[in-house]
């Protein structure tokens, strides 16, 4: 098929997908199960050729690595899920994961964590610096959910990190509808000027 | 046993990663490479999982006439129609590329286009100053955006200066602020998990 087909194709496939900002009908419906199932297989088949084919060919075959089999193993355990009375032999790949996830996190998560606090630490030479550290202490305040903020400093800190989370949601809010806008104009820039040559 | 061993797992494959960081002796930092290496061999052994249920549920759409099952008949073609290919050619050969380029990444990018109207939509509805708090978002939501659209500067040269400063000072120092928060609660929920007290993930509840 030519290019030119492949963006027309492009192009009235994103009109389906947009016209669900009229309301939910058939054509935005097909659409959204065609990439479900499209992204699911390319999704399959990307994984099998990038990681399945090398660690069989290359790990464990050319390599000799043959202590692998015993993680393909435990990782084909998720299936047993499908097998009546097994089903308990499922919870154990997914159990190496949870626990070396919490423990990765546990281990390595502070060096970057550390380095935000002593990061906040600045001198207070500068009005920005004053306020960054000011905002820093307070919105952290904000989440000190096991003391009583019922008065003194607490209280004041809890408000101003409330203030100070605002300011930081609304330009996270700004920062995000400018850069969908930008996602939209790609949009269209595609249907009204690749597809269909509208506009230059 | 059934629901002993996997909390054993979670607890030593988590406590050898930490063991491995902290501590020298025993080879451990290679095992955490190995480890790392196990992990994604395990994953890439269960890839099928995600095909599977996906299947399962609409194959059952289709058994039982569910709501708009015909879609699923799209999800499912789609997906065994579309597999064979990826599989013979690689997901660089002729047919995925295109499928790619003409096909799930224009739906992929409208789909998630959609979101910045839905998000515009939102801002029109809420921007309303009822409060103090809701005005602070809504000010600084809107120097964010002058300040980033050329029409910010046409009006006045300072929304930029301005945005910026919005961006690098408060919104960095509240960012900042929110990821310690986060990090608290990554600690607290891992330290849960290993010591076996958060088991929402067994299926089993808490």
């Amino acid at each position: 098929m030519s290019a030119q087909t492949g963006l027309y194709i492009g192009a009235l496939l994103t009109i389906m997908a947009w016209s669900f900002l009229y309301k939910e009908n058939p054509f935005f419906r097909f659409t959204e199960h065609l990439y479900i199932g499209l992204v699911t297989a390319y999704g399959v088949g990307y994984t099998y050729h990038n990681n399945l084919v090398p660690i069989v060919t290359k790990d464990i075959v050319q390599k000799g690595g043959y202590s692998l089999i015993i993680p393909a193993v435990v990782g084909l355990l998720i299936y047993a899920r499908y097998v009546r009375g097994w089903v308990w032999l499922s919870r154990i790949p997914m159990a190496f994961w949870i626990g070396y996830g919490a423990g990765y996190s546990l281990a390595f998560t502070p060096a970057v964590f550390m380095k935000q606090i002593f990061d906040s630490f600045i001198r207070l030479n500068t009005i920005n610096n004053i306020i960054y550290f000011l905002v820093v202490v307070t919105a952290v305040m904000f989440f000190i959910f096991t003391v009583k903020k019922e008065s003194g400093p607490m209280k004041w800190g809890h408000y101003a990190g409330r203030y100070g989370l605002m300011i930081a949601f609304g330009s996270a809010f700004g920062s995000i509808t400018m850069a969908y806008l930008s996602l939209i104009i790609g949009r269209l820039g595609y249907i009204l000027r690749d597809a269909l040559h509208l506009i230059k | 046993m059934q629901k002993e061993l996997p909390l054993i797992i979670v607890f030593v494959s988590g406590l050898v990663v930490m063991l491995a960081k902290f501590f020298n002796f025993w080879n451990l930092p290679a095992l955490v490479t190995t480890l790392d290496k196990w992990s994604i061999v395990m994953s890439t052994f269960a890839m099928l999982m995600g095909m599977i249920e996906l299947s399962r549920l609409h194959v059952n759409n289709i058994r039982r006439r569910r709501v708009n099952w015909t879609y699923s008949i799209v999800t499912l073609l789609a997906i065994y129609l579309y597999l064979p290919f990826v599989l013979a050619q690689t997901p660089d050969g002729p047919t995925p590329k295109w499928m790619v380029a003409n096909v799930s990444q224009p739906i992929g990018s409208a789909i998630y286009a959609i979101l910045g109207f839905y998000i515009v939509s939102a801002a029109y509805r809420s921007f309303k100053a009822r409060n103090l708090e809701a005005a602070i978002l809504m000010i600084a939501a809107v120097l964010i955006m002058l300040g980033q659209a050329p029409i910010g500067e046409t009006i006045w040269s300072g929304f930029p200066k301005v945005s910026d400063w919005i961006l690098t000072v408060p919104n960095s120092a509240g960012m900042r602020g929110i990821n310690i928060g986060a990090y608290i609660g990554i600690f607290a929920t891992s330290i849960r998990v290993l010591l076996g007290l958060e088991r929402s993930w067994t299926g089993s509840g808490s």
